[in-house]
């Protein structure tokens, strides 16, 4: 998968670039506003993740001429938490934005997201190692045994599950579970998962549920 | 009106005394004038018609007729010595029969009317000389004699010389005192709305004292005239709220830098510490995650201080959709459900009725109410989220929870940007000081107020009072 990066500010360009590459992508890097609409319009990538504020040429053109041509998905980056800049990103033909700065686990959750190119599938049945999740009839088993959940620790699995291997921020799970769209400063998150655990991994040897430390959680059987 | 605006008041006062001068001098210089004339005019026809009855008389002895015809200078003789004065006589045929100068022998008339019927007066007309005089002029009809059928018509004429001059000299002179007194008046106006400004010049010297360094100062009530005291007060009042919010300002931004100071030398001091050699990677990767957690800290702080910035600037947009208050709170209640649960306390939420807010900020204000409350609760304690109608137009989103209590003198400033109750109880670590601003920040955006009442070794109860609609 290739992702062409537009970003004119040093440090967040090569760290995008590493952590990208890391994550398993071809990544490419523009620092400018022309460099970036020629990389665009002359190569072939998988998303375009675009700084707002460039040199040169801003975002929003560079968006444009993208669009006259190609509908490669971009993810926009901006600074401006204003409503109207959001708005009109989308409204140019944006398939998603992160406000700076943001958690990398989030921007690779956007990312992922974003070239599996349409909603995710809605699975009947959701299955990791062990661990069976049957959607429709909320249902969650572990080697043959059913797990009884609340119905917050039911999302919260099925979250983590749907998206399983991507690490999903704090603020992401408060958003997703909740529809609390404002970093608190509680724990909140950290109990229910605690709980979690308590029903889905502590009674079982292999534990699933991963912390990441400074980031946040994944579901993974790492074996 | 740019131009007019920078000339000075009392400029635009003399004007104005002056202007009202000049009307009031006009109107009675005119009256006056007009009356005078009128005066004058009234005195010219009564001694028109004092000639006219004086030569009837003469004409309407016996030897009338005598006297018209062989001796009309005898008549004559009655207006000779008088200046300006004209008397011609004719016979019924018009004909002149006797002048007193040339110019009386042009005197020629229409309508005479005969004499001795009282019409003398309303026959007076104006005369106009063949010479550019002006005056007065009568004719009437004059029987001679005792023959009833013999007349002759007399035409006087009175020039009006001498009132023309003194009708002259008067409007000369209205004029000139009308002059005097619109630059009197002016000079006098003038002087007078400045004596009157004074004080306004003293106010303003004194207003311009003040600076952001001595935000301290006021302006003196008592040297204020009566009429400028409202404004005087006002000036003052905007003073005190221009002060105390300066002094807030200044409060913030030092809080915002210990604030920011403290963490960031804490992540100084422990990567120094960390680098100061060799470590295993587990070591590294804790102190990376150690500081990732404080970073995103500061970045959760760095946006609630955007936001109260933002808030203070009405720059938060709101969009109000009508909540059901119950469904709402028991969200909430239902997310902090185990953070309470892990501590032992027990969380209960019911409301009735219906609230126009912002969604995202209600939940917002009230999350960060609970969070509070779940803090403060002793183990085993009950929080409440209660919300209802209260009087007219009102909805009132109560948070109460049992504790030690906040102590009265902290209730005042609770709400506070960066207040702490207690920093020494190592708070700061886990509460931002800024949840309760954010709070009222929040409750002012949406016109309403938040409050707070705390008995001791009781229940602290913090109220969202939203306005209805």
């Amino acid at each position: 998968m290739r992702i062409l990066v537009v970003e004119d500010e040093l440090k967040a360009g090569d760290y995008l670039k590493k952590g990208l590459s890391e994550s398993g992508f071809v990544v490419d890097l523009a620092r400018t506003g022309p460099d970036g609409r020629h990389m665009a319009l002359h190569e072939e990538y998988d998303l375009i993740i675009l700084d707002v504020m460039l040199p040169g040429i801003d975002g929003w053109h560079v968006m444009q001429d993208i669009r006259k041509t190609k509908d490669t998905p971009v993810l926009f980056l901006t600074a401006r938490d204003a409503v109207e800049d959001r708005v009109k990103g989308l409204e140019l033909g944006a398939d998603d934005y992160l406000v700076k700065p943001f958690a990398f686990a989030e921007l690779l959750a956007r990312v992922r997201t974003l070239l599996r190119r349409g909603p995710p599938r809605e699975e009947a049945l959701i299955q990791l190692a062990d661990l069976e999740i049957d959607v429709l009839k909320r249902r969650v088993t572990r080697s043959g045994k059913r797990i009884d959940l609340t119905a917050t620790e039911f999302s919260l699995l099925r979250l983590l599950a749907v998206r399983q291997g991507e690490v999903l921020s704090r603020s992401l799970i408060a958003s997703q579970v909740w529809d609390m769209n404002f970093d608190s400063d509680t724990n909140v998150v950290d109990v229910a998962i605690r709980r979690l655990r308590a029903k889905v991994d502590d009674p079982f040897p292999r534990k699933l549920i991963q912390t990441a430390r400074g980031m946040g959680y994944v579901i993974e059987d790492r074996g | 009106m740019k131009l007019l605006r920078h000339v000075s008041l009392a400029t635009w006062l003399a004007v104005f005394f002056a202007a009202v001068t000049a009307l009031v001098f006009s109107v009675a210089g005119v009256h006056l004038y007009l009356s005078m004339s009128q005066q004058l005019q009234l005195r010219d026809d009564e001694f028109l018609l004092k000639t006219i009855a004086f030569l009837r008389h003469r004409l309407e002895e016996r030897d009338g007729a005598e006297i018209v015809r062989v001796y009309p200078d005898r008549l004559l003789d009655i207006v000779m010595g008088q200046k300006g004065v004209l008397l011609a006589i004719r016979d019924s045929r018009e004909d002149l029969l006797a002048a007193s100068a040339r110019d009386a022998m042009e005197l020629t008339t229409d309508a005479p009317v005969p004499a001795g019927h009282g019409q003398e007066a309303e026959a007076i007309r104006d005369w106009h000389g063949s010479d550019g005089e002006r005056g007065r002029m009568i004719a009437v009809w004059v029987r001679i004699g005792e023959k009833p059928d013999d007349r002759v018509q007399l035409i006087v004429a009175r020039q009006n010389t001498g009132s023309a001059v003194v009708l002259r000299e008067h409007r000369d002179h209205v004029l000139l005192t009308m002059l005097m007194g619109v630059l009197v008046a002016a000079a006098l106006g003038y002087v007078i709305a400045r004596r009157g400004l004074r004080s306004v010049r003293a106010l303003a010297r004194a207003a311009g004292e003040i600076t952001a360094n001595q935000l301290g100062g006021r302006l003196r009530i008592e040297e204020a005239p009566l009429e400028l005291e409202v404004m005087v007060r006002a000036f003052n009042r905007m003073l005190d709220r221009l002060e105390e919010s300066f002094r807030r300002l200044t409060q913030f931004s030092s809080d915002i830098a210990h604030d920011l100071r403290t963490p960031i030398g804490n992540l100084m001091i422990e990567t120094q510490v960390t680098l100061t050699q060799q470590r295993s990677i587990q070591e590294y990767e804790a102190l990376l995650a150690l500081n990732i957690e404080e970073y995103e800290r500061l970045n959760r702080m760095i946006e609630k201080m955007l936001f109260l910035a933002r808030a203070d600037n009405a720059q938060v947009a709101l969009h109000k959709n009508t909540i059901s208050v119950d469904s709402e709170l028991k969200h909430i209640a239902g997310y902090f459900e185990g953070m309470a649960d892990e501590i032992g306390v027990t969380l209960d939420a019911d409301a009735t009725g219906a609230l126009v807010a912002d969604v995202i900020l209600f939940r917002r204000a009230v999350s960060n109410l609970v969070a509070n409350a779940i803090r403060h609760s002793p183990t085993g304690g009950h929080v409440t989220i209660h919300g209802h109608e209260q009087d007219p137009g009102k909805f009132v989103v109560a948070v109460s929870n049992p504790g030690s209590g906040i102590p009265s003198e902290h209730l005042p400033r609770i709400f506070d940007r960066f207040y702490r109750i207690d920093d020494s109880r190592g708070e700061s670590k886990s509460s931002s000081g800024l949840g309760l601003a954010i709070v009222k920040s929040i409750m002012t955006l949406h016109g309403g107020s938040a409050q707070v009442e705390s008995i001791s070794n009781g229940l602290t109860t913090f109220s969202l009072i939203f306005p209805r609609g």
